[in-house]
């Protein structure tokens, strides 16, 4: 825990209250004052003091608030369901740009899905597409249903259930998203994973390992037919362990880095289907 | 009944003051006198975009950010602009465009961009109010100072309705 030095605390207090509040979360004022900024312009005046206790115990401002802008969706978080993240955002909506490219309707398919982002970024864009999410937790599945009312985005459909499961799913789909767990259990302990993650986020929606992408190629992607995937990943070893799973005469794989410079997904596609396009994903 | 109507008349009249708006001619022309330059597009090809994100780490689902800035920079004219208005992307970037156009549009044609017409407007609106204020004072103060003469004469002349009975008062003993 990094000390907060007494004249910081006295310049956010000569700015508002209750700026030394957020100065613990937050680290410095420029960043404090814009996140009460937040707080002030999307919450009623009488909520302010309790939002601003709540981000000072490091509960994510995402969930005193209630939501994330996701591309130019809001998404609705609640507690239990793990928020969407940048990286996320990003990858999708190259992901868009590229299957926009492609006329004909296609079936999309996103496992562990959450607050269901990333099914509805995906439907709200590409009108002719018709998506589905799936997650194992219930809460996630209510709150993706209520994010697809929220947002009214008609094409996409959100049900229960497991990527262990082998016959988890029946239909054939063309591409395969997911964002399933990856910190290993030791980095969810260690202060790599940021505090508020640590104690408020679900560690079912964060820790996992290379048995979510064995899952995903063995349950999900062969046995739908898809054409193409990208999965989220945290370390690159999960790139070379998915990467082994697979058929490499058929299947052609790149590893995707989000705009910090991270390892962030791994993009394939069967060599010379209408998935290849994938490729222009950088 | 009757206090169904009375729920259902606010949003009634808001209803119907939306044609009797569009029939009103003078406010058509208000706003045609004060119709500002458009707002300025930006050349996608000239600039380019970055997106920081305040300190590194291995990111994804270690770490939850939620602010989200952009940087733009237009490359001819090496004019940098960053935005994080707003907690969502996308609309920090249409932001960023704006507010990188209208630097732009000033920086080649200082006189008639929107910028300066903007400012021109802020400017004059301020004047008004200073103007209006200074009215209103001054009038204020006249008044005040007509209203302190009255009182004074009229002080004046109860004084001397008072002073001259004491003064008769005063002499008779002042001679004793």
């Amino acid at each position: 825990m990094v000390r907060i030095p007494t004249n910081l605390i006295l310049r956010a207090r000569k700015k508002s209250s209750l700026l030394p509040l957020l100065l613990k979360p937050c680290k410095t004022i420029d960043s404090a004052e814009q996140e009460l900024r937040w707080i002030q312009n999307e919450l009623p005046q009488n909520q302010w003091l309790k939002a601003c206790y709540l981000r000072s115990n490091n509960v994510p401002l995402q969930y005193i608030l209630g939501s994330q802008p996701f591309g130019d969706l809001n998404i609705k978080c609640k507690k239990d369901v793990l928020i969407p993240r940048w990286e996320t955002e990003e990858y999708t909506l190259k992901l868009v740009d590229q299957l926009r490219s492609i006329k004909e309707s296609l079936k999309i398919i996103d496992i562990c899905t959450g607050t269901g982002c990333i099914p509805l970024l995906l439907g709200s864009k590409l009108k002719n597409s018709s998506v589905k999410g799936i997650d194992v937790s219930e809460k996630a599945i209510l709150l993706s249903n209520e994010n697809k009312v929220l947002n009214s985005i008609p094409n996409v459909e959100f049900r229960s259930g497991d990527v262990f499961d082998a016959n988890i799913v029946q239909e054939k789909y063309d591409i395969v998203v997911s964002n399933p767990p990856y910190i290993s259990a030791d980095d969810f302990k260690s202060s790599s994973t940021e505090i508020s993650v640590r104690l408020y986020e679900p560690k079912l929606a964060l820790v996992g390992g290379n048995e979510f992408y064995t899952a995903l190629v063995n349950n999900v992607l062969l046995s739908t037919d898809a054409e193409g995937f990208l999965f989220e990943i945290g370390y690159t070893h999960q790139y070379k362990h998915t990467r082994n799973l697979l058929n490499l005469n058929q299947w052609n794989t790149c590893l995707y880095f989000d705009s910090a410079g991270n390892a962030r997904a791994i993009i394939g596609w069967k060599k010379g289907s209408k998935m290849q396009i994938l490729e222009n994903i950088r | 009944m009757f206090a169904l109507m009375k729920t259902f008349k606010p949003s009634l009249r808001a209803h119907f003051s939306i044609p009797l708006k569009l029939f009103h001619t003078s406010g058509l022309e208000f706003i045609k006198a004060n119709k500002l330059p458009p707002r300025p597009k930006v050349n996608e090809d000239e600039i380019t975009e970055v997106f920081l994100k305040g300190g590194r780490g291995p990111g994804g689902q270690k770490i939850n950010k939620c602010n989200s800035k952009v940087q733009l920079k237009h490359l001819p004219t090496g004019i940098v602009v960053t935005c994080q208005a707003t907690r969502s992307r996308e609309q920090n970037r249409k932001k960023a465009r704006e507010i990188l156009g209208m630097k732009i549009e000033h920086f080649y044609d200082p006189e008639n961009s929107r910028k300066s017409v903007l400012v021109e407007r802020k400017h004059n609106i301020k004047e008004n109010k200073y103007r209006k204020n200074k009215k209103k004072y001054e009038k204020l103060e006249e008044e005040k100072i007509l209203k302190d003469e009255a009182k004074k004469k009229e002080e004046e002349d109860i004084l001397a309705t008072l002073i001259d009975p004491a003064q008769q008062m005063i002499k008779p003993s002042g001679s004793n």
